[in-house]
């Protein structure tokens, strides 16, 4: 009883993490249009910069926050307005840019991760930080996570309400829904949904930050995050905020329950297994085009 | 005065529209009829800048708007004071009323007057007054429009074009939407309307044309085209 | 000469490879694996990425599971078992993953190959540790690397000839259209579900077969090994770099990028993939139309020995559509008995089309209500109504692009309610498009053929041809066989959108404002066709807001308002209804 209590905290802590990547991945794609293939290679780039923060300087990994986030956006505006948006001036069709902007970002995902293999290479990173323990509900949880779970909420709760409160994100949201319309509304699509993807990378590097406070890891498990944060995003729908934070808790909790009762090397065959169950109870295809 | 001179489209091969020129001036309302196919919405759109224009100039005010135009900039056209309701459209329909209104407000010129317009918008429609915080989605067709035009205001529009605002209108929403005209444009507001409702929309304006294949075969007031067998003749056809 | 120095010059190229390891030099015979593994690995992802712009991330996957079936089993199963054992295991796996995926419009396919190698790889590392003990196997046999060499070249060659054939085959043109306009392509009849399954499946057949080859090349072999991530990112690079749009150009691809490579991971080994992230964001982004330059240009099937006809001087500017079958068009092509354009003789008065109460709801907006109407053989049906009124809904409700909410349609006594476009189109409804969609690079005779293929129900290539070139002739567009569509004026592209609804077979054709957008004189040239298939016994449907020619052509007619009818009889008759001409004009204010 115990144990299963144990999986299902640590489940909803890390779902809660999934929820916020959701989030940043849901808004780059429903907004400026682009699956970042390589959000999970940033936000890997975003932990070890937390970690080496820690290991070197012994910087909070709060500090770490506060210092990701400007560096994130700049990066992540550049990659848009250079990369991005010029191979939308040079694509035929919209088929043809869709296919470009998935290869593109395939290889951007391989210029990031290899660029910390090159300095890094397959080393592991960890590192101890607030390892206090937190008895909650009946089951007993490291404070780092705990943390960790809480500034996932707040900084997802803020985007959200950023999103649905101010003027500025209730124009991004429009942009999401429609793109062609927004413009007769004044919107300046291509700025804003720059400024979106860079925001969403803003999240991705505070998730990496985050993750890296109760998580060892290492440079290839770049892949896993970007699919699960995909795989989220498609069960929760493009731009559903709610969903992603539904469908958060729900992949945390599976992959905890299945790492616990049936075996940890088998997490990712459960996420696929919940992508598969998503997209196969889906009449259309909602992350074609409708955007909500 | 918004001028459009000499506006030629061409979709591919296809010319939608051939040399069209339209003048409108504050505080007036001059509706474009002809049938499906005859450019009208494409006039509209290349004002705006959605579609480009093969030749042509546009001049709102005595700016000349042609280079936002060519360069498809039409949220720099919106900022200038040129607004369009588009066909079937105009709302983001998964948005509330009160977003879509706060959007409407989005151009910097029209933050200073948002609370004037938008007071201006709810006497006009006061239907929207109880559903702000209703997706636009679930609301009637009727009801759409009338956001669309509401949010049109908020942008403290110069000029507004209006594309077929009565399509797929049930008659009496299709004249209670056309009445409110006249009460814009006599805010000092011009509106160039594209309209299918002939008989209705000729008896607010007070100037007409007719397009017929892309080209601008007739144009007069609205009292002499109300009376007039041609335009009945491009609707029907003759016997 | 120089086409068969050039036919020749591919396998002499082949057979100078295979002398290769006659220099016993082991270091060009290994490079020479890496260069045949690659190119083999980048053909085969080309045959489907390319043209149906279907990108796929897994080409590492199929690999692995290809390398695995020789490192698990060749102790208990003879090696020449394991290559098709391996090619097996990679089609149900790529079935998998494509009905999963390729049902569905969207990135769904993409996502799911991105993490599909590393699936695999953590669960073979899983299955490892828990069921053999060790991560890991030693793959100990006696397979030289010259073998290894030489079955790779002839697996080369067998993808590359595959490669060519499906180029000038129907399947190659069905995954052409499917990358072009998926939705045009089911019209003309062609199961793109399937086709896309059955594509993917063959081609990660080949990769887990090239797997299987190279595997004893590794004495040892592990997860991380099998799935290398740079296998799914190198073929796809090569065959951007070589280009699509040739069979051979992967292979042309790969030899470059392969010593590149080599040299990088020799004297890089650790930042080799960040320069080959690099260049392929270079290549991607520096090509002229982007992929679009690359991507095969819709090809021209195998013309017949006929000589092709050039449009006379004159004839193909753009103003006027005059040609050498001018005369043709001046007059209604005469009943033919043998032009296979009809397939009845009168309007018979049977029932051919009966929809009854028909609704269509999107959202709060009710677009076709309560609508019941029916069509007899042989005549021509108008469909008219304001914008807006739900007469394009209930052609994409009767070609199947919708399914309705409620009622039935039923043609020549079979229910087709909710059946999909393709099927339709088999049973011999066609219909054209309110936008023209045609391939601006396709030639007109190639735009025919698919539809005559996939829904016409001819059995064969020369069948089809034949049947087009028929059809093309007889809409007067003889001279434009083999004229590339984007380059017709409008009218000619819009007689073409007919060609290919005719080369259906249809029963039934539906044509959507098929005269909007016309000047006067194309307009006449139209009504003359539309009338010269009525002539012929075709029963169609005509929605129209031209009302001349709706007068003109249609036996019947119903007037649609608000998604019901409100009026339905002779034109003129409904033309006259009070109610219908306020529809239309509008209510005078009263006020």
């Amino acid at each position: 009883m115990a144990s299963l209590l144990d999986a299902l905290v640590t489940g909803l802590v890390y779902g809660g993490v999934y929820a916020l990547l959701a989030l940043g991945l849901t808004l780059q794609y429903g907004v400026a249009r682009i699956l970042n293939l390589a959000y999970g290679d940033f936000l890997i780039a975003a932990a070890v910069f937390a970690t080496l923060l820690y290991q070197h300087y012994q910087l909070s990994p709060l500090v770490s926050l506060v210092l990701v986030a400007p560096i994130s956006f700049l990066v992540h505006l550049l990659v848009y307005h250079l990369v991005f948006v010029q191979l939308e001036r040079r694509s035929g069709s919209w088929r043809a840019m869709e296919a470009s902007s998935i290869l593109l970002a395939f290889g951007l995902s391989f210029v990031v991760s290899g660029a910390m293999l090159a300095i890094f290479g397959g080393k592991l990173f960890s590192y101890s930080y607030l390892l206090v323990p937190v008895h909650i509900l009946g089951s007993v949880v490291p404070a780092n996570r705990l943390l960790a779970f809480v500034l996932a909420l707040v900084f997802g709760g803020i985007a959200y309400l950023l999103l649905v409160r101010t003027r500025i994100g209730t124009a991004i949201r429009a942009i999401a829904v429609d793109p062609d319309g927004a413009p007769l509304a004044g919107i300046d699509v291509r700025r804003w949904a720059g400024i979106t993807f860079a925001f969403g990378g803003i999240i991705c590097a505070a998730g990496g930050v985050l993750i890296s406070m109760f998580q060892t890891f290492n440079v290839p498990m770049g892949v896993s995050f970007t699919l699960k944060a995909l795989v989220v995003v498609i069960m929760g729908g493009v731009g559903n905020a709610v969903g992603a934070l539904v469908a958060g808790l729900i992949l945390g909790v599976t992959e905890s329950f299945v790492a616990r009762y049936v075996s940890p090397g088998l997490t990712l065959a459960a996420v696929y297994g919940l992508f598969v169950l998503a997209v196969l109870t889906m009449r259309t295809g909602i992350l074609g085009r409708a955007l909500r | 005065m918004l001028e459009i001179s000499e506006l030629t489209v061409h979709y591919g091969l296809h010319e939608a529209l051939h040399e069209v020129s339209i003048a409108v001036a504050p505080g007036e309302i001059v509706v474009v009829l002809g049938a499906n196919g005859a450019g009208k919405s494409t006039l509209l759109k290349a004002t705006m800048g959605m579609v480009r224009p093969t030749r042509g100039h546009v001049t709102l005010d005595g700016l000349d708007l042609t280079s936002l135009i060519r360069r498809r900039l039409t949220h720099q056209i919106v900022e200038q004071g040129l607004v369009l309701v588009p066909e079937r459209g105009g709302t983001f329909t998964d948005l509330t009323v009160q977003e879509n209104l706060t959007l409407g407000a989005f151009p910097r010129r029209a933050r200073a007057r948002e609370a004037e317009l938008r007071a201006f918008a709810l006497e006009l429609f006061p239907r929207l007054k109880e559903r702000l915080h209703q997706r636009v989605g679930t609301m009637s067709g009727g009801e759409q429009r009338m956001v669309a035009v509401a949010r049109a205001l908020l942008s403290a529009p110069r000029f507004l074009l209006l594309d077929e605002p009565t399509l797929g209108l049930a008659p009496v929403l299709a004249k209670q939407l056309l009445r409110v005209l006249p009460q814009i444009a006599a805010e000092g507001i011009g509106i160039l309307l594209v309209e299918q409702n002939a008989q209705l929309s000729l008896s607010v304006a007070q100037r007409g044309a007719v397009l017929s294949n892309g080209h601008l075969v007739h144009a007069a007031s609205a009292a002499e085209l109300r009376d007039d067998p041609a335009v009945r003749a491009a609707y029907l056809g003759s016997e | 000469m120089a086409s068969i120095a050039r036919t020749a010059a591919l396998p002499l190229l082949l057979l100078l490879a295979a002398l290769v390891p006659f220099t016993n030099n082991d270091f060009y015979v290994a490079l020479g694996v890496s260069l045949l593994m690659y190119a083999t690995l980048a053909t085969a992802w080309g045959v489907f990425a390319g043209p149906t712009k279907y990108i796929s991330l897994a080409t590492a996957a199929f690999f692995g599971v290809g390398a695995y079936t020789v490192g698990l089993f060749y102790e208990k199963v003879p090696m020449l078992l394991l290559y098709p054992l391996a090619a097996i295991i990679g089609a149900v796996l790529a079935a998998f993953v494509g009905l999963t995926t390729l049902r569905i419009q969207g990135m769904y396919f993409t996502i799911f190959t991105f993490g599909l190698a590393e699936l695999i790889r953590q669960f073979m590392t899983w299955y490892q540790r828990n069921v053999s003990g060790s991560v890991g196997v030693y793959i100990l046999t006696d397979i030289s690397a010259r073998q290894i060499y030489w079955s790779l070249l002839v697996l080369l060659a067998l993808t590359l000839l595959g490669s060519w054939l499906l180029s000038r085959s129907r399947w190659g043109l069905a995954l052409l259209m499917i990358g072009e306009d998926e939705l045009a392509a089911r019209h003309s009849g062609v199961r793109t579900t399937a086709v896309k399954v059955i594509a993917l499946a063959v081609t990660s057949a080949v990769m887990a077969v090239v797997g299987a080859i190279v595997a004893p090349r590794w004495t040892y072999l592990d997860p991380s090994i099998a799935f290398n991530p740079t296998l799914s990112f190198m073929p796809a690079v090569i065959a951007l770099l070589g280009g699509m749009q040739r069979f051979w150009g992967p292979l042309a691809g790969a030899i470059p990028l392969v010593i590149l490579f080599d040299q990088l991971n020799a004297r890089y080994p650790t930042s080799y993939t960040l320069i080959l992230g690099l260049l392929f964001m270079v290549i991607v982004f520096v090509l002229p139309d982007g992929i679009l330059g690359l991507l095969p240009k819709l090809q021209r099937l195998r013309a017949p020995a006929a000589p092709a006809v050039t449009p006379a001087p004159g004839a193909g500017t753009l103003s006027e559509p005059v040609t050498p079958a001018a005369p043709a068009r001046q007059t209604s092509p005469g009943v033919d008995g043998t032009s296979g354009v009809v397939t009845t003789a009168s309007a018979t008065g049977t029932t051919l089309l009966e929809v009854r109460d028909l609704r269509k709801a999107f959202g709060g907006i009710v677009a076709v209500d309560e609508l019941s109407f029916e069509i007899r053989e042989g005549e021509v049906f108008g469909i008219i109504g304001p914008n807006g009124s739900g007469k394009t809904t209930v052609l994409n409700l009767i070609s199947g692009v919708y399914e309705p909410d409620r009622g039935e349609i039923v043609f020549l006594g079979r229910p087709i309610t909710g059946k999909p476009p393709e099927d339709i189109a088999r049973l011999g409804i066609a219909r054209t498009f309110q936008l023209v969609r045609i391939y601006p690079a396709l030639t007109c005779l190639d735009h025919v053929i698919p539809a005559a293929l996939f829904g016409g129900h001819a059995r064969t290539l020369t069948e089809a041809r034949d049947h087009a070139v028929h059809i093309l002739e007889e809409l007067g567009m003889g001279a434009f066989l083999h004229v590339p569509a984007g380059q017709l004026n409008f009218i000619d592209q819009k007689r073409l959108e007919l060609a290919r609804a005719l080369a259906l077979r249809p029963k039934l054709l539906l044509l959507d404002e098929w005269l909007a957008g016309l000047n006067p004189s194309e307009m006449v040239i139209g009504m003359e066709l539309i009338e010269s298939l009525r002539g012929r016994g075709m029963t169609i449907v005509l929605i129209e807001h031209l009302m001349q020619a709706v007068r003109r052509l249609c036996d019947r007619c119903i007037v649609m308002s608000f998604g019901q009818k409100i009026a339905e009889g002779v034109p003129d008759d409904v033309l006259r209804d009070p109610e219908v001409v306020r529809v239309y004009l509008g209510e005078a204010d009263d006020a």
